[in-house]
């Protein structure tokens, strides 16, 4: 009853593999654990059927939006493409933030499918961990040195640190200052 | 300023806070029947807890204890490094040149090339070989201005680091497996100045070591760059080095997507 992340891995890169106009060298292992990890409540690191359902649709909605944002149909994202892209997932970052993920997610300045969704899989994460910890919204969250080993470990464990669960899902993630 | 009171609230001098309970719970009464039998199942693994009861985090961690790596020289030009350096140094400018390639920067993949071509001469290191991914990780935590490859003084610093871990993983792998099994890892952690707890040595051998605990030498290094990276963020925006900081959304971001 539950899709363990090797089991997630398959299911993915045969879909994908379907889509002949998307460039991909299939979702890695961490990319997979990443994405379980935000959508496992319960520390298992196996996503039942609503936390698959949920999960896939995410991932319908990001390749749509990658579609659409691959203006050149390359299969593939460039920079210009892929703040585009974040923009219209959602995410309304800063100049350097694009810039240091475009730095960390691409192989030669381009970014393909699979690395696409890892960066908006651990952005939706970070994101939501920062609301959670901000429920009062004052825009800033308090961290102390000894918490940096849970940051580390928060894209695998994302349950055990967060356990009340992270910030809504909301529409965007803005950036207000610059 | 928000503290973060759910779990992680660290009294110094070691006193223990309570935190977790591991389960949690999905909301049930809004699904439909149809779908019931396969909650009821679900509801059975909701009250499994893996690692036990109540996790303590963060106590018994002693912060004065936490060290990680200097903080890298400031950034010079090029040709001051070429005309200070001594034999050693030199000798390593024309290695990085000759890996570095065209671009005078050294990209995931050409890390990736190196760093198995060492290991592959020291069969004392148990690894499957260090993966585009870690690499692509490794380079992202120590450039510093995010061209996604490194430079000449990025490159020795982490290269210098590895150095660094390799003796510790060597001086540390006392049954001479080539791993570090569960046991060794803490005494190896403290000796690279990261001093933890048992339920986040518990949890990192989770992340990074296989299922009889032994960690090897790619998942070690990995884990350390990254370990080391943050910490050093951290440091950095702690300016009056209190340990604790402040993080807006872009800082937080920043901080965390290294990893």
């Amino acid at each position: 009853m539950e899709i363990s992340v090797r089991e997630l891995r398959t299911v993915l890169n045969r879909v994908v593999s379907k889509h002949r106009d998307l460039q991909t060298d299939g979702f890695s292992m961490e990319s997979c654990r990443a994405m379980v990890s935000l959508m496992d409540k319960d520390g298992s690191a196996r996503l039942g059927l609503l936390e698959f359902q949920i999960l896939w649709n995410k991932i319908r909605k990001w390749l749509g939006i990658f579609r659409e944002f691959d203006l050149d149909k390359s299969g593939c994202m460039n920079s210009y493409e892929m703040r585009l892209a974040l923009e219209n997932g959602g995410f309304k970052l800063n100049n350097k933030l694009y810039q240091m993920l475009i730095a960390r997610y691409a192989d030669n300045e381009i970014i393909d499918f699979d690395n696409f969704t890892c960066c908006l899989v651990k952005l939706e994460t970070m994101f939501r961990i920062f609301q959670g910890l901000d429920r009062d919204g004052t825009g800033t969250v308090e961290m102390n040195l000894m918490e940096v080993p849970n940051l580390v470990l928060s894209f695998y464990f994302t349950a055990w640190f967060w356990p009340s669960g992270l910030g809504p899902v909301s529409r965007s993630h803005v950036l207000y200052s610059d | 300023m928000r503290r973060i009171t759910t779990i992680l609230t660290v009294k110094h001098g070691g006193g223990s806070n309570t935190l977790l309970s591991s389960a949690h719970k999905t909301p049930v009464d809004s699904l439909r029947t149809t779908r019931s039998i396969c909650f009821s199942l679900l509801n059975m693994f909701l009250t499994r807890s893996l690692i036990g009861g109540i996790i303590n985090v963060v106590s018994n961690i002693d912060p004065s204890k936490f060290k990680p790596s200097d903080p890298p020289p400031p950034r010079r030009p090029l040709n001051y490094g070429e005309a200070h350096e001594n034999d050693e140094e030199k000798q390593f400018r024309k290695v990085f040149q000759q890996l570095a390639g065209d671009d005078m920067e050294v990209s995931p993949n050409e890390l990736k090339d190196i760093l198995n071509k060492v290991i592959s001469r020291h069969s004392n290191l148990k690894t499957d070989g260090f993966s585009i991914e870690s690499c692509r990780s490794m380079v992202a935590v120590m450039d510093s201005d995010s061209t996604g490859k490194l430079g000449f003084h990025e490159f020795k610093y982490l290269w210098n680091n590895i150095k660094k871990w390799q003796n510790i993983y060597l001086s540390h792998d006392k049954d001479r497996s080539g791993t570090i099994g569960a046991r060794e890892l803490p005494h190896a952690f403290q000796a690279a100045g990261f001093p933890l707890n048992d339920q986040l040595y518990k949890l990192i051998i989770r992340r990074y070591s296989d299922e009889n605990g032994d960690m090897d030498f790619d998942n070690f290094i990995g884990c350390l760059v990254r370990l080391d990276a943050m910490c050093r963020a951290f440091k950095t925006l702690d300016k009056d080095n209190s340990g604790t900081i402040d993080l807006d959304i872009k800082e937080w971001l920043q901080l965390t997507m290294y990893s």
